[in-house]
């Protein structure tokens, strides 16, 4: 047991697609059980490091600041980190906001946007609890280094089983066609 | 038969008619060279070099070098694969290609080739330019964040009356796509529609039509670009 | 004022005739007059020439000193290449800041003064230097600077500003300030054994090919730099059909070259002669001076020159009786260094965008306007003068068995004669630093930005195509000088001038650019370095011309010859994050009205 790798997961600025995906490689979840470990990670709900992991899978961009800050205590806490998707590999969607002032995006998403409830007194929520948004949605790979991507949105569940079996027997991993899409 | 000749690409001994290209040859002969501005009926432009081959130790575009017999062609040397390679990365990381949000997804093939190559991330820093969305005529919308400047559509696309509608302005990487807006009303459906097609990418793109094709029936999805799905 | 612009753009239609040739010269006229090429103007000129007003607006866009928006009545362009920097560029930067009020790429609110930044205008010898509407000012300083605002702001005019120039350039017809720093003599050009007509006499006695035999044995290269031979380059032309041309390509935008300047200001006889017995050789009845625009100022005197030549009956109908007729239109650029290539100097010179063409065909098959064309240095055509002065064998004695005759050569930086000199080929790097009274050089750019940047252990090397080619520009840094910073602003300036037509060369440039900036911040590592390689290399394979393909040799070359100046900026580390989260949140904090109490790394100060 001792010798299983330990893996981590979070997602930053994501929609938790990449997490689902991992989940569809279906009754192979069994199998990653016998070949990993589970340490921080929205899929067993530890909320804190409790060991140094082996792996580290990032989802989603950086968007806020508590993005930065989650990302950076995954570096320190994983030997090998991989960026899992577009969002944090180049931003994906969230970074569709990128060239657009901050203001404007705020505005459009607390005050005029279409789905804001004109029942309410709209706000921008604005509590010190609360991260702060960035200039642009970065992706991981400027914030720290990562070791390996995995491309897709969501990443096929086949390429992420081929990805995680393949890193952690040491083999190469063989690129299929059929698995390696950008969407 | 005299207008027939003789050459070899990586090793390989192909038969290719005199006046073709080595693209069209190799096409013909089954040997993909991945291009990207060439286009059928066009005239070689030599923006994107992905074609670009040996020939007799030296580096030519395979769109714009003709035939000749004896020829040694290197296609798929270590090096013109890798150089290959780093040309796309470079296309990815000049513009911003957000495959997720784009209509031309698994249909273009700017992607295709990436994929041909198995990229699964660009080794140069995004450069992430400021470029905008711009609406040019009823019928279409100029994406000039996926812009690969290849010019086809310059080369390509002309009015009935034979003017060309799309040009470049600026230089260097400011260079952009223009649309001769005086000439909106020679633009009909067909005309937009050509635009759109024969644009690589998701730069060119008719309004109301967007991702008519779903995942998996794709062009890309099917088959890989240069050779049959499977094969 | 629409009126007006159809009057001026009227005029210029009328004095050339041909209009889409003319395009630049045309588009000239709207920028001098309206300060700005804007849509109505493009409009008009359409209206005008037939021309597409989307060809106009792709055409003019190329150029750097058209505008779109006001470029200010009174426009300043500021050379910021790597040799103004050196010579205190900085410190003449905030000057005219200071003096207008206004940031590099503005207009004042008056839109009296334009202050913009240019590429190299050949005045390295002189830096800093700018150029004021089409005037030249030289070794600016503060002061200098605080005194020509003040005198321009109290509406004196440009030209009467300026101070006394040397040789020709005091002349009426230039009337600059502007030294020519002639520092030797020579056996080629810096002599006064010439005689106006007298090589054209004698090659008129010669066929064709006796000509281009006789530049043959002569072993003449071409002196833009890669030397191929001019003889063969004019047999290959002569044997193609079509109406041929001779075309001077004087687009000297190499930073760091300077030399051409002089031959036109003191010996523009030769080059029109070298051209007219070109002409001679391949039977051509036209030729063309492309001069660049930041030498416009020599184009009056350069007429005149022609039209005295034209009297003298050497250029013109029925030359010296015989049935051979040439003659030479000037041509002005607008601000691109690529159209020193001479298939995109051939475009621009067709009123075209300056995009380099596919080769093959060259332009000694289709060349301007699909004609066969030869494309020569103006110092290439004055040498061509000599030969058929002097004789074959006289030139062919001078330099070293490949490179024969002289080489002029511009020098500049970190020495006590910078100026123009005029060497046999086969000339040490050490002899010349000798020569120029450089002390202390620690290294030299050799050829300009696409040429290299050597160390040491190559001045005993010897200055010839067999050996150490160049096109004789020598850039010299002194020991104090920061080199990686240098590189940065080569690459600054090769990003500004590619033409953007293909990825390795458009981004390349770029991405080159980019990596240096992040090591001279001190936050490159390993990954850095091989980061410039790759992209140098894709840039050396697959560029479609000459600026591609050598743009990164800045880079390459201080790489190899400087590992040094990277090392020591490289962090130990694997990795540098370049995020900066202070300034990451700078803005969102300042629109909640929220204190930024984060540093750098992310941690709250």
């Amino acid at each position: 047991m001792a010798n299983k790798p330990i893996v981590a997961t979070a997602s930053l600025a994501g929609c938790f697609g990449c997490h689902m995906s991992l989940l569809d490689i279906d009754e192979r979840i069994l199998d990653l059980i016998q070949l990993v470990e589970f340490d921080k990670s929205p899929i067993t709900d530890i909320k804190n490091f409790e060991r140094k992991c082996d792996i580290g899978i990032i989802e989603g961009g950086c968007c806020n600041s508590e993005n930065v800050e989650n990302l950076k205590l995954f570096r320190k806490n994983c030997n090998i980190l991989v960026s899992l998707g577009e969002c944090a590999i180049m931003g994906g969607l969230p970074a569709m906001r990128n060239g657009i002032p901050i203001q404007e995006c705020l505005e459009e998403a607390y005050l005029n946007g279409v789905t804001v409830d004109v029942g309410d007194e709209p706000i921008i929520p604005n509590d010190e609890e609360l991260p702060m948004i960035l200039d642009r949605v970065y992706p991981c790979h400027e914030v720290v280094k990562i070791d390996y991507h995995i491309p897709g949105c969501a990443p096929n569940a086949d390429l992420i089983w081929d990805f995680l079996t393949t890193l952690v027997t040491g083999k190469d991993l063989e690129l299929k066609y059929e698995t390696l899409k950008y969407d | 038969m005299s207008n027939e000749i003789q050459l070899t690409i990586d090793g390989k001994s192909i038969v290719a008619k005199l006046g073709q290209t080595i693209v069209e040859a190799a096409r013909d002969n089954n040997v993909y060279i991945p291009t990207l501005c060439d286009f059928k009926n066009l005239t070689p432009a030599g923006t994107c070099r992905v074609c670009s081959v040996k020939v007799d130790g030296r580096v030519v575009v395979a769109c714009g070098t003709r035939v000749a017999s004896g020829m040694v062609v290197e296609n798929e040397s270590a090096e013109m694969t890798d150089t290959r390679k780093a040309i796309i990365e470079m296309l990815f990381v000049e513009g911003n290609h957000m495959c997720p949000t784009c209509e031309k997804s698994g249909n273009c093939e700017l992607q295709a080739i990436a994929y041909h190559y198995r990229i699964t991330a660009p080794r140069f820093p995004f450069l992430f330019p400021k470029k905008s969305l711009e609406s040019v005529h009823p019928l279409l919308m100029l994406e000039h964040n996926r812009c690969i400047q290849c010019r086809r559509c310059v080369r390509g696309i002309r009015t009935k009356d034979g003017k060309g509608v799309f040009a470049f302005k600026n230089r260097s990487n400011n260079i952009e796509l223009i649309m001769d807006k005086s000439r909106a009303d020679d633009i009909d459906d067909e005309l937009a529609a050509a635009a759109a097609n024969i644009c690589p990418v998701g730069a060119i793109i008719k309004k109301g039509v967007g991702f008519s094709t779903p995942i998996g029936e794709r062009t890309f999805d099917k088959q890989q670009i240069g050779e049959s799905y499977g094969k | 004022m629409a009126e007006d612009l159809e009057k001026t753009i009227k005029k210029v239609i009328l004095d050339t005739r041909v209009e889409r040739e003319h395009l630049l010269e045309i588009l000239w006229s709207v920028q001098r007059s309206e300060r700005k090429i804007d849509h109505n103007a493009i409009k008009l000129i359409s209206k005008l020439t037939g021309i597409s007003t989307l060809d106009i607006e792709a055409t003019a866009s190329f150029y750097h000193f058209f505008t779109e928006e006001h470029a200010g009545d009174i426009t300043i362009h500021l050379n910021d290449s790597g040799t103004s920097y050196l010579a205190g560029a900085t410190e003449v930067e905030n000057a005219f800041k200071r003096e207008l009020g206004i940031k590099f790429g503005e207009v004042t609110q008056d839109q009296r003064f334009g202050l913009f930044f240019t590429s190299c205008i050949g005045m390295c010898d002189q830096e800093p230097a700018a150029l004021i509407n089409d005037v030249v000012f030289t070794n600016l300083t503060d002061s200098k600077i605080a005194s020509i605002i003040s005198q321009l702001k109290s509406g004196i005019a440009i030209e009467k500003i300026i101070g006394e120039g040397e040789g020709n350039n005091a002349l009426e017809l230039i009337k600059s300030e502007i030294s020519n720093n002639i520092r030797n003599s020579g056996e080629v050009f810096f002599n006064d054994k010439y005689v106006k007509g007298e090589a054209l006499k004698n090659a008129l006695t010669k066929s064709g090919d006796e000509i281009i035999a006789e530049v043959k044995s002569s072993g003449l290269r071409g002196r833009g730099g890669a030397g191929f031979s001019a003889g063969l380059k004019w047999e290959f032309c002569k044997k193609n059909i079509g109406d041929h041309y001779v075309i001077a390509n004087i687009d000297e935008g190499e930073p760091g070259t300077f030399k051409d300047r002089i031959l036109l200001t003191q010996y523009p006889q030769q080059i029109f002669e070298g051209m007219t017995i070109a002409a001679l050789a391949i039977g051509a009845e036209r030729g063309i001076i492309y001069l660049r625009a930041e030498y416009k100022y020599l184009k009056n005197y350069l007429e005149n020159c022609l039209e005295e030549m034209r009297k003298a009956n050497l250029l013109g109908e029925k030359i010296q009786s015989s049935s051979f007729n040439f003659d030479i239109s000037i041509k002005i650029g607008a601000g691109a260094y690529i159209c020193g290539e001479e298939s995109a100097l051939i475009e621009s010179a067709e009123g075209k965008r300056g995009e380099p063409r596919n080769r093959p065909p060259f332009p000694v098959e289709k060349g301007f306007l699909g004609n066969p064309t030869v494309v020569n240095n103006p110092e290439t055509f004055a040498a061509v003068t000599s030969i058929f002065r002097e004789g074959a064998d006289w030139f062919a004695a001078l330099g070293t068995k490949e490179s024969t005759g002289t080489k002029l050569f511009s020098i500049s930086g970190d020495c006590e004669r910078p100026g123009v000199y005029e060497f046999q080929f086969g000339i040490t790097v050490e002899e010349v630093l000798k020569e120029v009274g450089a002390k202390n050089t620690f290294a030299i750019q050799i050829g300009g930005p696409s040429g290299k940047l050597i160390s040491q252990k190559f001045f005993s090397r010897k200055i010839c195509f067999e050996d150490l080619p160049t096109g004789g520009a020598l850039t010299i840094f002194d020991n104090h000088r920061d080199l990686l910073k240098m590189v940065k602003l080569y690459m600054d300036f090769f990003v500004e001038e590619s033409c953007g037509f293909c990825i390795p060369c458009r981004a390349g440039n770029v991405l080159l650019q980019k990596t240096l900036t992040k090591i001279l911040d001190k936050k490159g590592t390993k990954q850095d370095i091989e980061l410039l390689q790759e992209c140098s290399s894709v840039m050396k394979i697959a560029s479609r011309c000459g600026l591609g393909l050598s743009s990164s040799n800045p880079v390459t070359s201080s790489f190899e010859n400087f590992p040094e100046i990277y090392d020591n900026l490289l962090s130990k580390e694997s990795f540098v994050s370049t995020f900066d989260m202070s300034q990451a949140v700078a803005e969102s904090c300042k629109y909640v009205n929220r204190e930024n109490t984060f540093n750098q790394e992310g941690s709250h100060e």
